[in-house]
């Protein structure tokens, strides 16, 4: 007799739309969230297909975003989404449970890594020069409609912000965006990185530093930065 | 007064410090102007940084459901426990193999001709005592093991010439080997040393089911081949489970 080891060839190809706001945390989840992480992750090594959809939807956009500022190529960090998300599927057996989204960003980081390796060479654009436009832009008080030139001044704050962030080293950017876009501790960070904690903070900290730095070093971006500065104090915390 | 290290404030902008740290950070920036500074700046970069738009893929991702899956079969179960089968089959070969080569010296040490203990008592009735001593002295010196094993018909046509013989060939001693089982007093410390130029060349033939526990050479051989069989596809099913799995990067 032989043994079911292999699943009938039969490719079910799932077709999502991805949707930003579905499932997207940007400060770390919660206990509930997690939980239904691990419920999902349960019912796909049974087989459910459509409970790993539900995964995916609910973390390709923050893994997307990570890769995307690591690589520098919306194709290419497209690419290293899909593989991450078919390499978890693939070992989900190996999961140990715990934290779903850090498995699955720990995934997505190595692959960035490896892809940027057989590269050699990352772009040197900044994503704004990429014809790729964000769909959620920034969520900050300031509303095109009410006030266009604050709307605009911080626009150009963060397009400044993403050049500096793309010319950062990959270990202090990669750390920044776990911590501050992604939300992760210091200690999740590292298991991610697969480093000590201590490591976390030192990158985050040299990170923050130099962008700060290079925030100062230029006259327009440094009265960007100070007019924001004045505004953060001022909205209520 | 000296200023805060930025990585403290760093830590204590994503409040990774400890009370006390945390404490001390709170009381010094109470007084001080510069860190404060530093400190509203280094923070204006984490807010910004938080805010950051967020792109969404244009390309949806796509699940091959043909790839392999972990709840498809028996598979995934042995690459699960493939990594410390491997390493506990190699422990079992490490430990049968050294086993076997202590045994083998401890034989070959016993240069007078005992039988060892182990191999009297295993002896299942007096009928075959002496010939399981002999056969383990012949074993002893370096014949195949099997010898007690050949058919009684020709250990009468060989009865005869079992005489400790210098430089005689294994295949000899071992056809010589169960007619030396009814002379009473053949020496077995004969038989030991004296055979310079072991050659393996009698084929094994069906061991009788009484012989087979007397005989633990042939059930050695056999234990070790299925675990170096099964280290084999151990290793072979954790290495692809290790290049299924995620590569780890240490940076």
């Amino acid at each position: 007799m032989l043994w079911p080891i292999f699943p009938t060839p039969r490719v079910i190809r799932t077709r999502r739309r991805a949707t930003a706001a579905k499932g997207e945390s940007s400060h770390g989840p919660d206990v509930d969230e997690q939980q239904v992480d691990e419920r999902l992750v349960a019912r796909a090594r049974q087989g459910d297909v459509a409970a790993f959809h539900d995964l995916v939807d609910r973390h390709q956009v923050a893994i997307f975003n990570v890769v995307l500022r690591t690589v520098n190529d919306p194709g290419t960090a497209e690419d290293v989404t899909q593989d991450t998300f078919m390499r978890a599927w693939r070992s989900l057996a190996q999961f140990r449970g715990g934290n779903v989204r850090g498995w699955l960003m720990r995934i997505a980081v190595n692959r960035a890594y490896d892809t940027l390796r057989t590269r050699k060479r990352r772009p040197s654009e900044s994503l704004d020069a990429l014809d790729y436009e964000p769909v959620t832009a920034w969520s900050s008080n300031v509303s095109a409609s009410e006030d266009p030139h604050a709307f605009s001044a911080r626009s150009e704050l963060s397009d400044a912000l993403e050049s500096m962030l793309a010319r950062l080293p990959d270990d202090q950017r990669t750390a920044l965006l776990l911590v501050d876009l992604q939300g992760f501790s210091y200690d999740e960070a590292a298991g991610i990185m697969q480093v000590a904690p201590g490591t976390i903070k030192s990158r985050i900290s040299r990170a923050r530093s130099r962008l700060r730095e290079e925030m100062r070093a230029d006259t327009r971006r440094s009265e960007l930065f100070n007019r924001f500065l004045r505004q953060d104090s001022e909205s209520p915390a | 007064m000296a200023h805060l290290d930025t990585e403290l404030l760093s830590a204590y902008i994503d409040d990774e410090l400890s009370p006390d740290d945390r404490r001390q950070v709170e009381e010094h920036l109470s007084s001080c102007e510069v860190c404060k500074r530093e400190f509203e700046e280094l923070r204006g970069i984490s807010t910004l940084v938080r805010e950051l738009p967020t792109y969404l893929p244009r390309r949806v991702v796509e699940i091959d459901e043909s790839a392999p899956h972990p709840a498809s079969g028996v598979l995934p179960k042995i690459i699960e426990f493939s990594k410390p089968l491997a390493v506990a089959a190699l422990i079992v070969i490490v430990a049968v193999a050294g086993i076997r080569f202590f045994m083998d010296d401890d034989d070959g040490e016993q240069g007078d001709g005992e039988i060892s203990f182990s191999a009297v008592q295993e002896t299942p009735s007096g009928g075959t005592d002496r010939q399981t001593q002999t056969s383990e002295s012949v074993t002893a010196g370096e014949a195949p093991p099997n010898a007690a094993l050949i058919p009684a018909e020709q250990e009468g046509e060989e009865a005869d010439s079992i005489v400790p013989e210098t430089g005689q060939d294994s295949a000899e001693d071992a056809e010589m080997a169960p007619g030396a089982a009814r002379q009473e007093e053949a020496p077995a410390a004969a038989f030991q040393p004296q055979a310079p130029e072991p050659t393996v060349a009698t084929p094994m033939p069906t061991p009788a089911p009484a012989e087979t526990d007397d005989d633990d050479g042939p059930s050695y051989l056999l234990i070790g081949t299925l675990i170096a069989v099964a280290a084999v596809v151990a290793l072979s099913a954790a290495r692809y489970a290790s290049r299924a799995s995620p590569r780890r990067t240490r940076r």
